[in-house]
C-alpha cells in the first residue's frame, strides 16, 4: 500500500485534496459545501489551460504565455462579436487565431532550437501588450444583444445549477486521458518528452509533436479564455496575469516530470483542484487573500522537494 | 575576415548592433532632444541593471531566479524594519537587508542543489512567498522609511548625482565591472562557468557544484535586494506592488545581453547593455508620442527578435561539420 503511494506520482495532489477539504469542511461547515459549484467553475476554467500545458511540460518545453494567450484570444472574440459577426463563426476565427499562435511558439522553438522558455517569455509580453494597445487598458464587454445567444449560453451558461464549462473540462480531460494512454500521439509525446534525441532515432517525428503540443496548448488556452469571456462577458487587461504561474504549479503538484516523459492529464487537473481548494478555503476563513500566495508557494517547493527526498529514500531500500 | 568572425562569435554582438541602433534611432528621429533625457534613462537602466548582473551571473551557472522581483521588494522592507522596529542606523539597516537577501539566495540555492527541485520552481515558489509577505507587511499599501532617517547622508547620497549623473548609475557602473573580473578572471567565476558548462565534468575536475550555485545564487539575490535598497533610498517607500514583473524584465535584459539558459558562458555587461536598450526604449516611445501600451509589447517583439538574431549568428559562424 504504502509502496503505491510512494509510486504514483499523484498521490501527493489526491492525498493534499483529502486533508484540504476534510479541513475546510469540518472547519467552516455549511458555507463551505455551498461554495463548490463556484470552486468547481474556477476548476474548470484553470483546469482546461492547466491540460494544454501539462501536455507542454511533458513533452519536455515550457509554455508561459498562457496567461497572455488566454486574454488576447478572449478579447479577439469579445471585438468578433461586437462587430456583429455570428457567434459560431468568431468562436472558429478566436480558435484559429490560437491554434496559429500556438503553432509559431512550436515553429520558433523546434525550428530555430530556441529554448521554449525564453520565447513564450517574450509572447508573454507581446500579447499582453497586444491587449493594452487594443484595449487601451480599459476592459471590453459583449454587446447586450449578443449575451442570450445560444451559443454563449451554451459556453458560459449553467446546467443544473453547474456552469457548463464543468462539463466541457471533464470532456476535455477525459479526451486527452485517452489520447495519451491509447493512441500513437501519446506513446510519441512521452517518448519525444523522456529523450529527444532517442525517439528521432527510433523514427518519432519530434518536431510534428512539439508543435502539436504548442498548438493544443495555445487553443486550450484561447479557448478557456472564450469561455470565461462568455459567462463574465468581458476582458480586462489585467485577465489572467499570473496564469502561468499558477499552472505550471498545478501541474507539478499533479505529478508531472519538470523534465519531460512523465505524467497524465488527470493528475494535472487534481493539483488544480489542490490549488483552489486552498485559495477558496483561505477567502472563505477570511484569512488575508495574499497568504494565499504564500501558501501556493511553499506547497509549490515542499511538494516537490518532498517527491525529491521520497525518490532519494526509495534508492537506499 | 578573422576579425569579423571574433565579432560576430562574442556574444553581446547583437545587443551592441541593438544599442547603435536605438541610440542613433531616437536621436534622429527626435533631433537630438532625446540625448537630453539620457540622464532618467540611466536612473531606470540602474534600477534594473543590477538586478539584470546579477541575474546574469547565476544564468552562467546553469540556474535561473524568477524571484528577482519579489526579493527586490523584500528587501526594501526588511531595510525599513530594522530602521524602524530595531532602531538601527541607516547604515547598519542596509548591511541587515542586504543579509536578508544573500540568505534568501541561500535558501533557494539549497532547496535546489540538496532537495533536486529544480531552480524554476523553487524560486517561482519563492516569488510567490516573497510577494505575499510584502503584501501582508504593507497591508496592500506602502510603507516609508522612518521620518528621522530620511536626511541620513547615506540616504541622500543614494538620492544625490555626480556630474550629473545618479549615483545608483555609478553604482551599477562599478558593480559591472566588479562582477565582469569576478566571472572572467577569478576563481570563483571560472567555477561558476564550469559548473554552469557540465556539472560533472566540474565535479570530476574537484569543483562543488553544489557550493558554487548556492553562491551563484547568493550573489543575484543580492544583488536584487540592493537594488531595492537603493531605489527605497531613492525614492523613501515600498509599496505592495514595488518590483511585479522585473524578474521578466531582468531575464530578458539578460538573454538580449547575450546570456542563455544553457549555462557555462554568459557576459556580464552585455545585459548593462540590454537593459539600457530596453529602458531607451520606454523613454523613447513616449517622447515620440507612442502609447506606453507599446512598450510591452516591444520587449516581447524585441527578446524573441534577438534569440532569432543570435541563434542565426551563432550557426553562421560555427565551423560546418
Amino acid at each position: 500500500m504504502s509502496r503505491i503511494f510512494l509510486i504514483r506520482n499523484e498521490a501527493i495532489a489526491i492525498a493534499s485534496i483529502c486533508i484540504l477539504s476534510g479541513f475546510f469542511a469540518l472547519t467552516i461547515g455549511a458555507s463551505w459545501f455551498n461554495n463548490i459549484p463556484s470552486l468547481l467553475r474556477d476548476v474548470s476554467w484553470l483546469g482546461i489551460v492547466v491540460i494544454g500545458q501539462a501536455l507542454v511540460i511533458m513533452s519536455g518545453e515550457f509554455d508561459l504565455s498562457v496567461g497572455s494567450v488566454y486574454a488576447f484570444v478572449s478579447m479577439v472574440f469579445v471585438l468578433l462579436l461586437n462587430e456583429a459577426i455570428p457567434p459560431g463563426l468568431s468562436l472558429l476565427l478566436s480558435l484559429g487565431l490560437a491554434a496559429a499562435i500556438g503553432y509559431l511558439t512550436g515553429l520558433l522553438t523546434w525550428r530555430l532550437k530556441l529554448p521554449s522558455l525564453l520565447v513564450t517569455l517574450g509572447f508573454l509580453f507581446f500579447y499582453r501588450g497586444m491587449v493594452e494597445w487594443v484595449t487601451d487598458g480599459f476592459p471590453v464587454t459583449i454587446d447586450d444583444e449578443i449575451r442570450s445567444s445560444v451559443f454563449i449560453t451554451l459556453l458560459g451558461g449553467k446546467t443544473l445549477g453547474l456552469h457548463n464549462s464543468i462539463m466541457i473540462c471533464a470532456l476535455l480531460v477525459a479526451v486527452f486521458t485517452v489520447m495519451l494512454s491509447k493512441f500513437r500521439f501519446g506513446n510519441h509525446l512521452y517518448a519525444v518528452g523522456g529523450d529527444t534525441d532517442v525517439a528521432l532515432a527510433t523514427g518519432v517525428p519530434a518536431g510534428a509533436i512539439k508543435t502539436w503540443v504548442f498548438v493544443i496548448c495555445s487553443g486550450l488556452a484561447g479557448f478557456a479564455g472564450i469561455i470565461t469571456a462568455a459567462s463574465l462577458s468581458s476582458v480586462s487587461t489585467t485577465t489572467a496575469t499570473a496564469m502561468e504561474l499558477e499552472s505550471i504549479a498545478a501541474v507539478v503538484i499533479g505529478g508531472c516530470l519538470l523534465l519531460g516523459g512523465s505524467g497524465t492529464v488527470w493528475g494535472a487537473l487534481l493539483g488544480v483542484v489542490t490549488l483552489l481548494l486552498l485559495k477558496h478555503g483561505l477567502i472563505i476563513l477570511g484569512v488575508n487573500i495574499f497568504a494565499y500566495q504564500v501558501c501556493l508557494g511553499v506547497v509549490l517547493v515542499g511538494l516537490v522537494a518532498l517527491k525529491g527526498v521520497v525518490s532519494e529514500l526509495e534508492l537506499y531500500r | 575576415m578573422s576579425f569579423w568572425r571574433t565579432a560576430l562569435a562574442r556574444p553581446e554582438t547583437s545587443v551592441v548592433i541593438g544599442t547603435i541602433l536605438v541610440v542613433l534611432f531616437f536621436t534622429i528621429s527626435t533631433g537630438g532632444a532625446w540625448l537630453s533625457t539620457l540622464p532618467s534613462v540611466f536612473r531606470v537602466t540602474a534600477q534594473v541593471g543590477l538586478i539584470a548582473i546579477g541575474q546574469a551571473f547565476l544564468m552562467s551557472s546553469g540556474e535561473i531566479d524568477l524571484s528577482v522581483g519579489s526579493t527586490f521588494a523584500v528587501a526594501g522592507l526588511v531595510a525599513i524594519w530594522a530602521m524602524d522596529i530595531l532602531t538601527l542606523g541607516v547604515a547598519p539597516a542596509f548591511l541587515v537587508a542586504l543579509a536578508a537577501s544573500s540568505l534568501i539566495g541561500l535558501v533557494m540555492g539549497v532547496f535546489t542543489v540538496y532537495f533536486k527541485v529544480p531552480s524554476m520552481i523553487v524560486t517561482l515558489g519563492a516569488l510567490f512567498v516573497l510577494r505575499g509577505i510584502a503584501y501582508i507587511s504593507t497591508q496592500g499599501f506602502s510603507l516609508s522609511i522612518p521620518r528621522e532617517f530620511r536626511k541620513d547622508p547615506l540616504v541622500l547620497l543614494a538620492k544625490a548625482k555626480t556630474f550629473d549623473l545618479n549615483n545608483t548609475f555609478i553604482v551599477l557602473l562599478v558593480a559591472t565591472v566588479i562582477l565582469a573580473i569576478v566571472l572572467s578572471r577569478t576563481r570563483f567565476g571560472s567555477h561558476v562557468l564550469a559548473v554552469g558548462g557540465d556539472a560533472s565534468a566540474a565535479l570530476a575536475n574537484g569543483i562543488s557544484p553544489a557550493a558554487t550555485k548556492i553562491k551563484a545564487f547568493m550573489v543575484c539575490s543580492a544583488f536584487a535586494g540592493l537594488s531595492g535598497i537603493l531605489v527605497l533610498f531613492q525614492e523613501g517607500s515600498v509599496y505592495s506592488t514595488s518590483g511585479i514583473k522585473l524578474e521578466l524584465e531582468a531575464i530578458a535584459a539578460a538573454v538580449i545581453g547575450g546570456c542563455t539558459l544553457r549555462g557555462g558562458s554568459g557576459s556580464i555587461w552585455g545585459p548593462v547593455l540590454g537593459v539600457f536598450v530596453l529602458s531607451s526604449l520606454k523613454g523613447g516611445l513616449m517622447m515620440l508620442g507612442a502609447p506606453t501600451s507599446w512598450y510591452i509589447g516591444l520587449v516581447g517583439a524585441l527578446l524573441i527578435g534577438f534569440l532569432i538574431v543570435s541563434q542565426v549568428i551563432s550557426a553562421s559562424t560555427q565551423p560546418t561539420a
